[in-house]
């Protein structure tokens, strides 16, 4: 598993010349399942509903671990997806967000919706300080997360940097590792949105 | 004596430096370009600047600062895989919480003394790598901003660069 994922890495890095029919994440075989797990959703309400990982039926769901004091990661992740969305134009449409918070003590339902919509106009933001229900979603995803109070105070946090596209059945098309850019990403979503409209026709 | 041709190489050489907008040399053997901080999404008070740096000479950059109208603090930090992170608990730090024991891709900033710059090599901080952290910004930076930033290094000299708020990278 680790030699067929740094295989892929290593494939993306030598992925110079524009061959666009290829998928530049990472697709493991096989593919990991998440449908089955769910946090609460805070999108709309501070107390919840529960949210599934799969997306609703002819759309794509990105899947984010993030928080938002986050100044190099996660904006730059999600500033690309962005860019990547905008390129496409409205077929990108049906591409989803879902950006979960390893760091729910300082990231409120409120301040969650806020920083999201700042990158979608289409987002789910989750949350919950119910810790083991997180570690059960991050298993899922093979991710995981840490938070640490330094001697000084600050808070360090540590997360999994990758992005995961979902389909509406939970399992996971594409990972991107941090780095993929809006290019990587913008290459993955046009081939999924094709072979999407390809089985749904 | 000067010669039409030395003017006329002082006048293409000033060209040169006006023309090329995204690079800065203080004639101090220290080359910055692609400078840039990243417009602030909404709710969060950190901020990253981001640039490619060019010392003649072997040096260190050892700090960075912005005035107060922009941030409260500014430091040299480093992106750097959870396994590779110096142990904060070692530092006497306490770990809140540890979800699903760190299996994938896992990254975690860290706070660096220094960032070497061999003679001649072009050292970039960049997402996922080096950056400035701003710490408690006065305010959301906003494209159209300008930030001044100064870089000092061991050899003694000092920097100051005027940084563009952007979206994404130049
Ligand atoms: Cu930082």
């Amino acid at each position: 598993m680790t030699a067929l994922l740094a295989l892929a890495i290593t494939s993306l890095v030598g992925c110079g010349s524009a061959d666009t029919t290829r998928i530049v994440g990472v697709q493991r075989t096989p593919a990991i399942e998440v449908g089955a797990v769910s946090l609460p959703e805070v999108t709309n309400s501070d107390t919840g509903s529960p949210f599934n990982f799969w997306a609703d039926s002819g759309s794509l769901l990105v899947v984010y671990f993030g928080f938002t004091n986050c100044p190099d990661l996660c904006p730059t992740t999600l500033a690309d997806l962005r860019t990547a969305r905008k390129r496409i134009g409205s077929t990108a449409d049906i591409v989803d967000l879902a950006l979960i918070t390893v760091d729910p003590v300082r990231d409120t339902a409120e301040v969650l919706r806020s920083y999201a919509g700042s990158f979608a106009t289409r987002f789910h933001v989750l949350r919950t300080t119910d810790l083991h229900a997180l570690a059960t979603v991050e298993t899922a995803f093979l991710a995981s997360s840490s938070v640490t109070t330094l001697a000084d105070g600050t808070v360090s946090v540590s997360h999994t940097a990758s992005a995961y596209v979902v389909d509406s059945t939970g399992r996971v098309l594409v990972e991107w590792p941090f780095g993929i850019g809006a290019k990587g990403m913008e290459n993955d979503l046009r081939i999924l949105i094709k072979q999407l409209k390809e089985s749904t026709s | 004596m000067i010669t039409r041709r030395t003017l006329f190489a002082a006048a293409v050489g000033s060209l040169l430096l006006v023309s090329c907008g995204k690079s800065s040399d203080n004639n101090n053997g220290l080359t910055v370009a692609n400078a840039w901080a990243r417009q602030s999404p909404s709710a969060t008070s950190f901020g990253a600047i981001y640039f490619d740096i060019t010392s003649k000479d072997a040096d260190t950059l050892v700090s960075v600062s912005v005035p107060a109208s922009v941030a409260k603090m500014a430091q040299l930090h480093e992106m750097v895989a959870v396994s590779a992170a110096t142990d904060t608990t070692m530092a006497g730090g306490t770990t809140d919480t540890t979800i699903a024991g760190g299996m994938n891709g896992e990254m975690v900033m860290q706070h660096v003394d220094k960032i070497e710059l061999p003679a001649g090599a072009t050292v970039s901080l960049k997402p996922g790598g080096y950056h400035v952290m701003l710490m408690e910004l006065a305010k959301p930076l906003a494209v159209g901003d300008t930030i001044e930033l100064t870089l000092t290094f061991g050899s003694g000299k000092t920097l100051a660069l005027k940084v563009p708020v952007q979206e994404t990278a130049p």
